[in-house]
């Protein structure tokens, strides 16, 4: 049997997944090219596979008639934004993520975001650079609130992480989790109010037709002066030159990203002028354990797939 | 009328609290509007016919009382007081007070804040993705690793407290054992700093300078720290051999450094340290919050008013 590896360094950093694979019997193939998929290139190379360990390329219609062997992938990381999930359904292939792996990984990103924006390193760090002594005043963070905007694994491990520093910390969830709320003291409001009472606000909500630029003109108008806010879910929640105006005004006083409406994003992006901007290449999740988890998910899913068991966090 | 000098900077945009006690008080206020300490003339120059003082870190010498003959009291706006001759202060009947704490929850932020863009390398990569470049790196997440905490002052708990929701082990030198106090934090604390050294995955210093202290991360000390430890000095300068740190980072030993704190402030662009990209430094700015400002604005106002109205101040150091 084969299998083609998308996520680029599979074999180097999420090992137990190949050898896992290796074991079971599969002809692993990796991602040659350095970087993302393209369309022509997955149709390309997924002729003879029957499974796929699938990273952000494009899992359209054109994709899955490209592959008539393929029964099953296993998606790295939990967004399922890059499928057709309808196709691969008509298609009969299994999908299952890897929800909860990158959990803490992003969620200390977002916090080392959230952290950079408040006490504005990079501007701090790059003035002593070029020989610049500022007085950079900045207020604390004790007493003032968080909201975070999507209570999943990674909103929970967020919450967790900021527990001792004497926040105030509401969420805002679809589908509240009211007993992970109330185990680590975070209090369930409503959308509005998490827009205007938090001083700080991550977002780790899933791209969906109704997050789609949550992040817009109108939510930041309602927001406090000089809101910080960290996005280590998906760019086109936020609306990027809904921001980029924001930070024109001051309005929003500081704006951490890992993930942008196009990525890579283009290097003219309005955005990068801005010194309260902090950005990093979508990178949250690329730790060595969170890594190596990713390859015993993906590699389970597969063997599991195969067995004739259920794989873990099914989607289609 | 009580006549009050203050040298300390951003007094009136910053301490507005304190500022309006002390006029509440009738004191006549005189501030240092510029954004730097007084010079020695400069000084000679106010001090004639000053009553109090709320000071920045300039020099107070047996010649600059002297020349003070009204001074009752010198309230240092912050921690510091080693450019005060408290000997000379006694001699002419001065106190003096400073504001140990205030800072401690700011400057315990700012040793996180710095531990986590240290690790996540935010400062590298925001420069390069906004030069157009999807850089790849790879980290290592803080769950199980041992964070290794020098010195256990408020600061040092303070910062501890905050670690809480990041589930590392965290492993505390100080020369006495507050063992219940550590206890409570959820840390363990040992006299035995080699086995913090060697042990541990990332280390905070929150140590004073002390003839034992000085230079304590030096090349014999790394050579103990464990391969790709992380360092964070949000203390003083003089606890780091900079010449160690910088060949421990070139080779690899160490995997990153970041201090607020330099031997000479403004920080000397010539030390190699700047050259290095997993270096990071902010401007002896941990401290710099609305809040520090407000709170030590507002001690410093209260202590020259106790001591004008003949009650014992806060912190009184002479």
């Amino acid at each position: 049997m084969k299998a083609l590896c998308c996520l680029l360094n599979y074999e180097k950093y999420c090992w137990p997944g190949v050898q896992a694979l290796r074991e079971y019997g599969f002809e692993l193939k990796m991602n040659p090219h350095g970087r993302k998929y393209t369309q022509e290139e997955l149709i390309e190379d997924i002729k003879d596979v029957d499974a796929v360990v699938a990273d952000n390329e494009p899992w359209t219609e054109a994709s899955f008639a490209a592959a008539p062997k393929l029964k099953v992938i296993a998606k790295v990381g939990t967004g399922m934004d890059n499928f057709d999930l309808d196709a691969a359904k008509r298609h009969g292939v299994v999908i299952a993520n890897c929800a909860g792996v990158n959990a803490n990984s992003v969620a200390e990103h977002a916090v080392a975001h959230l952290l950079s924006v408040v006490k504005k390193i990079p501007q701090q760090v790059y003035a002593v650079q070029e020989g610049g002594w500022p007085r950079v005043i900045t207020h604390e963070m004790a007493g003032r609130t968080l909201g975070i905007l999507g209570f999943g694994n990674i909103g929970q491990a967020v919450a967790e992480k900021m527990s001792g520093f004497d926040l105030n910390i509401i969420a805002w969830d679809k589908y509240p989790n009211a007993e992970a709320a109330a185990a680590l003291g975070v209090e369930f409001v409503s959308f509005e109010e998490i827009i205007s009472r938090s001083d700080y606000m991550t977002l780790s909500v899933p791209l969906f037709p109704d997050t789609y630029h949550m992040i817009n003109d109108e939510t930041i108008a309602k927001m406090k002066d000089g809101v910080c806010i960290v996005n280590t879910a998906r760019g086109k929640v936020a609306d990027e030159a809904a921001v980029a105006r924001g930070l024109a005004s001051g309005k929003i006083g500081g704006y951490g990203t890992d993930v942008f409406e196009d990525e890579p994003p283009r290097a003219d992006n309005p955005l990068f002028q801005y010194d309260d901007y902090c950005c990093t290449p979508h990178i949250s999740g690329d730790a060595y354990e969170c890594m190596a988890n990713y390859g015993r998910a993906t590699s389970q899913i597969i063997i599991d797939f195969f067995e004739g068991r259920e794989p873990k966090n099914r989607q289609v | 009328m009580k006549k009050v000098l203050i040298t300390a900077t951003n007094y009136e945009t910053l301490c507005s609290d304190g500022l309006k006690m002390l006029r509440g008080y009738g004191c006549d206020v005189v501030m240092n509007r510029g954004s730097r300490m007084f010079t020695r003339d400069e000084m000679l120059a106010a001090v004639g016919d000053i009553d109090g003082l709320i000071a920045h870190g300039e020099t107070w010498d047996d010649e600059l009382f002297d020349n003070a003959p009204n001074l009752k009291v010198i309230a240092r706006f912050g921690v510091g007081y080693d450019s005060i001759d408290l000997d000379a202060a006694k001699r002419h009947g001065v106190y003096v007070t400073n504001c140990p704490g205030i800072n401690s929850n700011a400057v315990a932020e700012m040793t996180v804040s710095l531990l986590m863009a240290l690790i996540r390398e935010i400062p590298r990569l925001n420069k390069t993705q906004k030069a157009g470049i999807w850089s790849r790196t790879i980290f290592n997440e803080l769950p199980g690793k041992r964070i290794g905490v020098l010195g256990f002052g408020a600061i040092a708990q303070k910062t501890i407290k905050k670690l809480k929701g990041f589930k590392t082990d965290i492993l505390v030198y100080n020369r006495s054992l507050k063992t219940e106090l550590a206890e409570s934090l959820g840390a363990r604390i040992t006299t035995d700093l080699d086995e913090v050294l060697s042990t541990s995955d990332y280390i905070l210093i929150h140590l004073p300078v002390a003839p034992e202290t000085k230079n304590i991360i030096n090349a014999e000390s790394i050579a103990k720290m464990k391969d790709g430890a992380y360092v964070i000095n949000t203390a003083r300068a003089p606890l780091v051999d900079n010449k160690a740190m910088y060949d421990a980072l070139v080779s690899g030993k160490l995997r990153g450094y970041a201090t607020d704190v330099y031997n000479k402030e403004p920080a000397d662009l010539n030390d190699p340290l700047f050259s290095l990209p997993n270096f990071i430094g902010t401007p002896h700015s941990s401290g710099e919050t609305y809040e520090n400002y407000r709170d030590t604005g507002l001690a410093t106002a209260k202590a020259v008013i106790d001591v004008f109205e003949g009650r014992e101040p806060w912190n009184r150091l002479v």
